[in-house]
């Protein structure tokens, strides 16, 4: 709205006396005394001018891609989905992207793609305690055997089978051998001491017997669960790797999309200066720089092995990426965003989406089903009392009204939370909450069905009979709006429920509490991920079995011991698939741990940016994704545009 | 003098060891592993203990504590427990230039202007533009710099799609580049600091002003720029300069959250990551480092006030 339009207008000039008032103008205004009645003027021109200011969301909406109609494999939309998501998902999808504008113009070379990406990789050890850490910075200079697929005008959700990376073909001979067959010429990254050298199997060989952990210990930590069914490693010749296994391994194929599950030189590996160092790897990028907190980069590798399946051309597209370490720093990421700057940018919630992509001309929003292993929920101290009751770890989660936070937190772009991969069950949603209260009867949102198993349990008239003292984040985040909005739900079940706070500053005390097990006296710690996971075990035998090193979670169950493992054993999806459910109805009946929301995964784009991948493993090119660094294009002229 | 700056040097020794044992048990009295730092996920104890073993945090305090206090007397800072592959010193060589030219650029800008401000508003006292003057710099004391840096960044973008550039590149690789992502960041740490530069310019001038020296320039004839320039601004500036230096040490507190919002890989942003990371070599090199710097700027202030008046050897 013009701001005349409101009824202020200027007095007219009386001619002739102009030049010399405003000559004067300033020079008596500003040795005029402040009075009170001036003061009081100057307050109601600028109540006049503000209330007359423009409030109208008029910029430029952006391309949302979509045109309403339901994309492919979007049917049946399960019950209790809520329509938001549903009309979100139509509307930023990412199977809308197969036909934007621009996209005949490519695949492209050249260009430097941009993203924000974290500080939080320590070195470059991959075999070392930042093992897991490195998942979302190895892939762009390392390969591993099999990987996820990587077009995005192929469903991108269901990422099962994998697909060949270092490996041509492979094969499972019977349940105890798998046998691959290797890229012929793959060369490492021209720097010392490997020095381009061809990759064989013998490399491979190499990496797998260190990620096996067997002569040190200290080394493969992220690795060994992958490995530790592994008997032998064999090179009949120079492109072919056997593994045997000491028993059936239905999940080692999966699990080897794992991005850290990657090859190394040998001579790199025996240089710890500089294999802490410097990634060298055979990936599609060579590192240019990592220079944390400020970025990391890399340049194309021009002898990289691969090409794209889709237009057969030559990867790597882009000559480089560049990625600021700005993850942390929201508003300074959504600004260099605006300014064009980014080329891709992790948006949380869907009022900032809604507001970038608007604002941003052109830009693009996609709206992905989050991956199983990134979520809100809280890990229980099981044997403590009154927490080693089912009864009073059910009324947990009864007491949590899941509908109320997908509306209110996730601004309805979210789902019910538990973490087992849906993809594998070959579906495109996450779990509704009726299905999980179909397995474990204790999803489905009922106070007074909590109070009373409370009181029987506890013989407390209101709540546990004693404080539940949790520890909780207060580092802004969806996940710790989720997280106190579930310590809400049982306040409002008349649980008396004790904070142990902790900032940015004082993480540690929380990884100290997880992975170490020292809770003090704490009943409950909220976690953001529960994976790492390629593979339904990962979800399963990783934080259900007691003999699993992933297990924090305090679960010693007998049946979910047998269970877990017998899954690992089956090779037919149907049979294996109904194992699992066994062990989530178990998981879930038990309340082993409490769930929350998962919101899904938002991000927005810059129009010129294309195969910029969101898919529900990879979290984008920030994330485990960044192997699809590989595919990004940028179509110059529109980046000019 | 020897003697004096002998006995000063022996306390200014004395403060720093008496820091590095309250910072190194205060670090080591916080909760938290820097070994568990680095995971994201549980790993089995005996390769837990075998990490700890690793980077010798498994020792008692007092051995910890004689092992760094050695090294460090020789020169040798340690390697960062959280990023292994660096030691502290070439963490501290990276990071301290950052901070240093953030510092610099604020204090230039806060003299350039609130100097001036301070002198224009005391000359014009009690007009529009002396009101508008002290509004201006009660806000600047005011509003916190994460604010007023967090408002800029997010309407820059909005309104001017504008952002100063998301990679620090040194000042000697690329200058235009480099100030290009120091000019807001300065001035919203500078901001603060003029406000307290022009206030303190203010009284300081408004005092020297009512002096009889100056009502004699001006009977003398003089012009208000002369009286203004030659005989109150340089009589003014004596305390306003010494409240500048103190001020210093505060301002370095204010890069931390300057640094974050900014993205500038300095010094206060490194602590901060020490802290969070229980990095106990790192974030004892910061301070021991920041501490030094204190001290001997004290030593050297003593020193120079020594040379130039024998009363103060003698207290």
């Amino acid at each position: 709205m013009n701001n005349l339009a409101c009824g202020v207008t200027a007095a007219p000039p009386v001619p002739g006396e102009a030049t010399m008032r405003e000559e004067n103008y300033w020079k008596r205004a500003l040795r005029t005394p402040v009075t009170r009645r001036r003061t009081l003027a100057l307050g109601l021109a600028g109540g006049i001018l503000i209330a007359c200011g423009d409030d109208d969301d008029d910029g430029k909406q952006g391309n949302g891609g979509g045109d309403g109609k339901l994309p492919p494999g979007f049917e049946p939309v399960p019950p209790g989905i809520s329509k938001t998501l549903v009309d979100y998902r139509k509307k930023y999808s990412s199977y809308r992207f197969a036909d934007l504008a621009g996209q005949a113009d490519g695949p492209q070379s050249g260009g430097t793609f941009r993203y924000s990406t974290y500080p939080g990789v320590t070195g470059w050890d991959v075999t070392g305690p930042e093992g897991d850490t490195l998942a979302s910075f190895a892939s762009a200079h390392f390969n591993g055997l099999l990987t996820f697929r990587m077009n995005d005008k192929e469903n991108p959700d269901n990422l099962y089978p994998a697909v060949g990376d270092l490996a041509q073909s492979w094969e499972q001979k019977d349940d105890l051998t798998v046998s691959f067959k290797l890229h012929q010429g793959v060369k490492f990254h021209d720097t010392a001491p490997v020095s381009g050298r061809e990759l064989t199997s013998e490399d491979v060989a190499y990496c797998f017997k260190v990620y096996q952990g067997t002569q040190d210990p200290t080394k493969g930590i992220a690795q060994q669960p992958i490995f530790s069914e592994v008997d032998k490693i064999e090179t009949p010749d120079k492109h072919t790797v056997v593994v045997k296994f000491k028993a059936p391994a239905a999940y080692f194929l999966n699990s080897l999309m794992y991005p850290v599950a990657v090859i190394f030189a040998k001579e790199a590996f025996e240089k710890p200066d500089i294999f802490k160092k410097t990634p060298i790897g055979t990936g599609a990028f060579v590192l240019d720089k990592w220079d944390p907190p400020n970025v990391h980069s890399g340049k194309k590798n021009p002898t990289y092995f691969r090409k794209d399946p889709v237009s057969g051309k030559q990867l790597p597209f882009v000559d480089a990426f560049e990625a600021p370490m700005l993850l942390g720093n929201h508003p300074q990421e959504v600004a260099q965003f605006r300014s064009g700057n980014l080329d891709t940018l992790w948006v949380q919630g869907k009022t900032e989406l809604d507001n970038v992509v608007g604002s941003v001309n052109g830009a693009l929003g996609q709206v992905e089903i989050p991956p199983p292993g990134f979520q809100p929920y809280m890990v229980l101290k099981l044997d403590k009392p009154p927490l080693n009751d089912r009864r009073v770890r059910r009324a947990l989660q009864m007491a949590i009204d899941i509908n109320g936070i997908i509306d209110s937190v996730a601004e309805g772009l979210g789902a019910p939370g538990y973490a087992q991969d849906y993809s594998y069950f070959g579906r495109n949603w996450p779990w509704s909450i009726e299905e999980l209260d179909k397995l474990g009867a204790a999803h489905k949102y009922n106070v007074d069905e909590a109070k009373k198993l409370l009181k029987e349990a506890t013989g407390a008239e209101k709540g546990m009979g004693r404080p539940l003292k949790v520890m909780v984040s207060t580092i802004p985040s969806t996940g710790t709006d989720v997280a106190k909005l579930m310590i809400g739900y049982w306040r409002n079940a008349g649980i008396d429920v004790v904070l142990d706070e902790y900032g940015v500053q004082d993480l540690t005390r929380w990884s100290t509490a997880l992975f170490a097990k020292q809770w003090g006296d704490l009943d409950g710690v909220f976690a953001g991920f529960a994976g790492p996971g390629m593979d339904p075990d990962q979800y399963a035998y990783g934080p259900l079995n007691s003999k699993s090193p992933r297990n924090f979670f305090w679960v010693n169950d007998p049946k979910l011991d047998k269970l877990t493992v017998d899954q690992r054993r089956l090779f037919k999806e149907e049979e294996r698939r109904k194992a699992l459910e066994e062990v989530m109805k178990i998981d879930l009946g038990e309340a082993y741990r409490i769930w929350g929301v998962n919101p899904y995964k938002l991000s927005a784009r810059q129009p010129w940016a294309f195969n910029v991948l969101d898919t529900i493993h990879a979290w984008s090119n920030v994330g485990w994704g960044q192997k699809s660094n590989e595919v990004v294009w940028i179509n110059q002229k529109l980046k000019k545009a | 003098m020897t003697g004096y700056i002998v006995r000063r040097g022996i306390a200014s020794f004395v403060v720093v060891w008496v820091v590095s044992i309250i910072v190194f048990l205060l670090i080591h009295a916080a909760p938290g592993d820097p070994v568990l730092a680095k995971l994201s996920q549980r790993i089995p104890e005996a390769q837990l203990q075998a990490l700890r073993e690793q980077i010798g945090i498994d020792d008692p305090l007092p051995v910890q504590y004689l092992r760094w206090l050695g090294n460090t007397l020789q020169g040798d800072l340690g390697q960062s427990l959280y990023r292994d592959q660096q030691t502290v010193a070439s963490r501290l060589a990276d990071t301290f230039p950052v901070t240093a030219e953030l510092l610099a650029l604020s204090i230039l800008f806060s003299t350039l202007v609130g100097i001036p401000l301070g002198v224009i508003s005391a000359a014009r006292q009690d007009t529009v533009l002396d009101y508008v003057i002290r509004v201006v710099s009660i806000t600047g004391l005011a509003v916190p710099a994460f604010w007023l840096g967090t408002v800029l960044i997010v309407y820059g973008g909005l309104w001017f799609g504008y952002a100063t550039p998301d990679i620090y590149v040194p000042l000697w690789e690329d200058p235009v580049e480099n100030l290009k992502s120091f000019w807001m960041p300065a001035l919203i740490l500078g901001y603060n600091l003029c406000s307290i530069t022009m206030r303190f310019t203010r009284s300081a001038v408004l005092e020297v002003l009512r002096h009889d020296y100056i009502r004699t320039a001006r009977a003398k004839g003089l012009r208000e720029t002369t009286v203004v320039l030659r005989h109150v601004l340089l009589n003014a500036a004596i305390p306003v300069i010494a409240v500048l230096g103190n001020q210093v040490v505060f301002l370095l507190g204010g890069t931390v959250v300057v640094e974050f919002l900014f993205h500038l890989p300095g010094l206060g942003s490194t602590s901060m990551e020490a802290l969070s990371t229980r990095d106990y070599n790192l974030m004892l090199g910061i301070v021991m480092f920041v501490a030094t710097l204190t001290v001997t700027a004290n030593l050297a202030a003593d020193v120079a006030a020594a040379a130039s008046d024998p009363r103060v050897r003698l207290r």
